[in-house]
């Protein structure tokens, strides 16, 4: 088999949706013969190309990061282009699925745009073979080794199946996805608090290494500083 | 009370949205609102790319100084921002979801727990509310404004507002109206 994937991160190359794709795909492609070939939306100017490539592929992965609650608009401007082309796509059924990562530690704040995908397939007259959920996904390339080996491994087995059997593992997917909301006990408690206080610590440190602490609170946009400026 | 209204279409002027926009803009003039429109797919407005500079590097400014500086000093001073644009391939308009994405300078990076889930601190004192207005496309059904719906509930939580309306041009104006004036 081969997959066609549309990697609709404004990051590109250097997003944390690639790197989740990469060790998928190192699994997909254990299985002889399976092959994959990637497309960047940030690349709007290639949209209708892209499109077309769309139409031709025998199976489609569309990854992206969770942008204000639902795809970023790169993504949304490239399922515009494929709206002319649903009845072509109709003539050979295809299967896609789906890969949503968001900075966000649930799974409650992807669920509107998973629902909208699953939409979207039968939209597309494709048959969705699944979407992947993984939350906590920013800051995945600054995490330790034995933090990311556990998750990339899941990305890897995940592929792998699918690989073989053009399905995605029911429960890979639960255990990606994890916890729809933070259980009620866990709200007043520690676990929480040391989780804002690790990500305040991370946006601390780049704001420092940019000299740009003291500002972190800046309104450059308040009526009161721009009647200053 | 001041009204922004961020309108997200390709469609030339008379348009079922374009109409219902105007005779909504007419009624909320009545009942006393001053408003603006921005017609997205006519400005210059990048697409986010996701560098955080906005977070980082210049905290509260985006890396592009496109057309959304004209935007950002209306949204911090309004009382309601209307996102409307016409749904295609079931979401609204990519013009409006690009505009969407950048709104993130207006929030800061720290994460808090609100109702029970993690999202950012807001940057500026409070958020006007907001509304959503679409027109439907031919195969438009419940399922897909209830995930309209849903979507936009979500990104009024992350800016801790409420969200006073989501409509199409078959909703009644008087319906409308009456979530307004309650802001």
């Amino acid at each position: 088999m081969k997959l066609t994937i549309f990697n609709g991160s404004p990051r590109g190359e250097g997003s944390n949706t690639k790197v989740f794709l990469e060790h998928f795909l190192n699994g997909f492609t254990q299985t002889p013969g399976n092959s994959f070939e990637a497309h960047y939306l940030k690349d709007t100017a290639e949209h209708s190309r892209f499109a077309g490539i769309f139409n031709q592929a025998e199976a489609v992965m569309l990854a992206f990061p969770l942008y204000t609650d639902a795809m970023p608009g790169i993504v949304k401007a490239f399922i515009e282009e494929l709206r002319p082309r649903i009845a072509a796509v109709e003539s050979q059924p295809k299967r896609v699925l789906f890969l949503v990562q968001s900075g966000f530690p649930e799974a409650i704040q992807i669920e509107a745009v998973e629902q909208y995908l699953i939409k979207l397939a039968r939209r597309l007259c494709c048959e969705c073979a699944g979407i992947i959920v993984k939350g906590g996904g920013e800051g995945i390339q600054l995490m330790p080794a034995h933090v990311t080996r556990k998750i990339f491994g899941q990305f890897y087995s995940l592929g792998e199946i699918f690989g073989q059997n053009r399905t995605l593992d029911v429960q890979l997917l639960k255990k990606i996805r994890g916890m729809k909301r933070f259980p009620a006990w866990m709200l007043p408690g520690v676990y929480l608090m040391k989780l804002t206080g690790l990500m305040d610590f991370f946006w601390n440190a780049k704001l420092k290494e940019n000299n740009a602490f003291d500002l972190r609170f800046d309104r450059p946009y308040a009526p009161e500083t721009m009647k200053d400026s | 009370m001041k009204a922004l209204i961020l309108y997200g279409s390709l469609f030339e002027h008379g348009s079922n949205l374009d109409v219902y926009l105007d005779n909504l803009s007419q009624r909320m003039m009545q009942s006393g609102w001053g408003l603006e429109r921005f017609h997205l797919a006519e400005m210059n407005i990048h697409y986010c790319c996701g560098c955080w500079t906005c977070w980082w590097k210049t905290p509260g400014k985006c890396v592009f100084r496109d057309d959304m500086e004209k935007i950002y000093p209306k949204i911090v001073t309004a009382d309601l921002v209307i996102f409307t644009a016409p749904l295609m391939m079931g979401f609204v308009h990519s013009s409006l979801k690009k505009t969407m994405d950048r709104l993130i300078p207006l929030i800061l990076p720290y994460i808090k727990i609100y109702r029970g889930e993690c999202h950012h601190y807001l940057r500026y004192d409070k958020m006007p509310e907001f509304g959503v207005l679409v027109a439907k496309e031919p195969d438009t059904d419940q399922e897909d404004l209830a995930i309209l719906s849903k979507s936009f509930q979500r990104l009024s939580l992350n800016f801790q507002n409420r969200m006073a309306f989501v409509a199409t041009t078959e909703t009644p104006y008087e319906e409308v109206l009456n979530e307004i004036n309650h802001i």
